[in-house]
């Protein structure tokens, strides 16, 4: 399951710019459930490593600043490519699992 | 809730440096814990679980781009050793040595004179102190905070300092006390 929550933080990236703790929002928004800090951050850093996102600190209101997550043209195309594929496997995934309920 | 932020992030740098991950990579590391406790006002340990663990996965997500697994781990498992092994011994000959010295004994039980255990355990608990601070400040290679460029290791603290220097005349006393 880590390839698709990578995934889908990518896609919340790409949507706009933000930062680690509205990502853990947007997703449990999505009904992902609570995703922890320890789990998010591990990976932004991989898709940041990957240079499908690039980050930078920001000054934040009286608080210790943000760390900003914006997409990368790689990213943009890595997204295309892991969203058709998932989507083709998540498809097929449930045209199997419906077939065997008919049969049942 | 962020109480318990500088023991988080001061037993995660220790476990990411154990773990030869690089020095800017622990800064975000550690930036990242903080900004996250503070916005959501989680308690970092909720939040990334054991320090020791996220140090693991946060070892392995650097590994995999840096094709250098194995190092990091015998490194680790070295310097554990001798900080865990070299304290508990240490300690204890430094306390029987002063306790037996303050007691007017010549040595401790099991025939060892009291002098040498006592300087036999403050070398190993020197030792102890030099690869915490070699471990923790590696030199070259500082751990900077991304937002202000501050280092962000921290000092031993002052009572840890203190505990190490009064456990002398304290044992000296209760040695002299107990030998009475």
């Amino acid at each position: 399951m880590r390839g698709v929550l990578s995934l889908c933080v990518l896609s919340i990236v790409a949507e706009g710019e933000t930062y680690g703790y509205v990502v853990a929002q947007r997703l449990q928004e999505a009904g992902l459930g609570a995703v922890k800090g320890g789990t998010l951050y591990p990976v932004l850093t991989r898709l940041e490593l990957d240079g499908l996102l690039v980050s930078s600190w920001r000054e934040g209101a009286g608080g210790p600043g943000r760390k900003f997550f914006t997409v990368t043209p790689s990213g943009r195309s890595a997204l295309a490519g892991r969203s058709t594929e998932w989507t083709i496997f998540a498809d097929r995934a449930s045209a199997l699992i419906t077939s065997r309920k008919v049969t049942q | 809730m962020t109480n318990d932020l500088p023991t988080y992030q001061r037993e995660l740098l220790l476990a990411l440096r154990l773990r030869d991950v690089p020095g800017p990579r622990i800064a975000e590391a550690l930036a990242e814990v903080e900004s996250h406790v503070v916005d959501t006002g989680e308690d970092a340990y909720d939040a990334f679980g054991n320090p020791d663990e996220y140090a693991a996965e946060l070892a392995a997500v650097h590994g995999e781009h840096s094709g250098m697994r194995g190092a990091g781990r015998v490194r680790s498992a070295g310097a554990r050793m001798v900080i865990s092994t070299f304290s508990a011994v240490g300690g204890m000959l430094l306390v029987l040595g002063l306790l037996a010295i303050g007691a007017g004994d010549s040595s401790i039980p099991g025939g060892i004179a009291a002098a040498t255990s006592a300087i036999v355990g403050a070398v190993l608990l020197g030792v102890v102190a030099l690869v915490l601070v070699a471990t923790v400040g590696v030199k070259g290679d500082p751990v900077r905070d991304p937002r202000t460029g501050d280092a962000m290791t921290p000092p031993f603290p002052w009572w840890a300092v203190a505990a190490l220097i009064a456990v002398v005349p304290v044992s000296l006393l209760i040695g002299g006390i107990a030998g009475r």
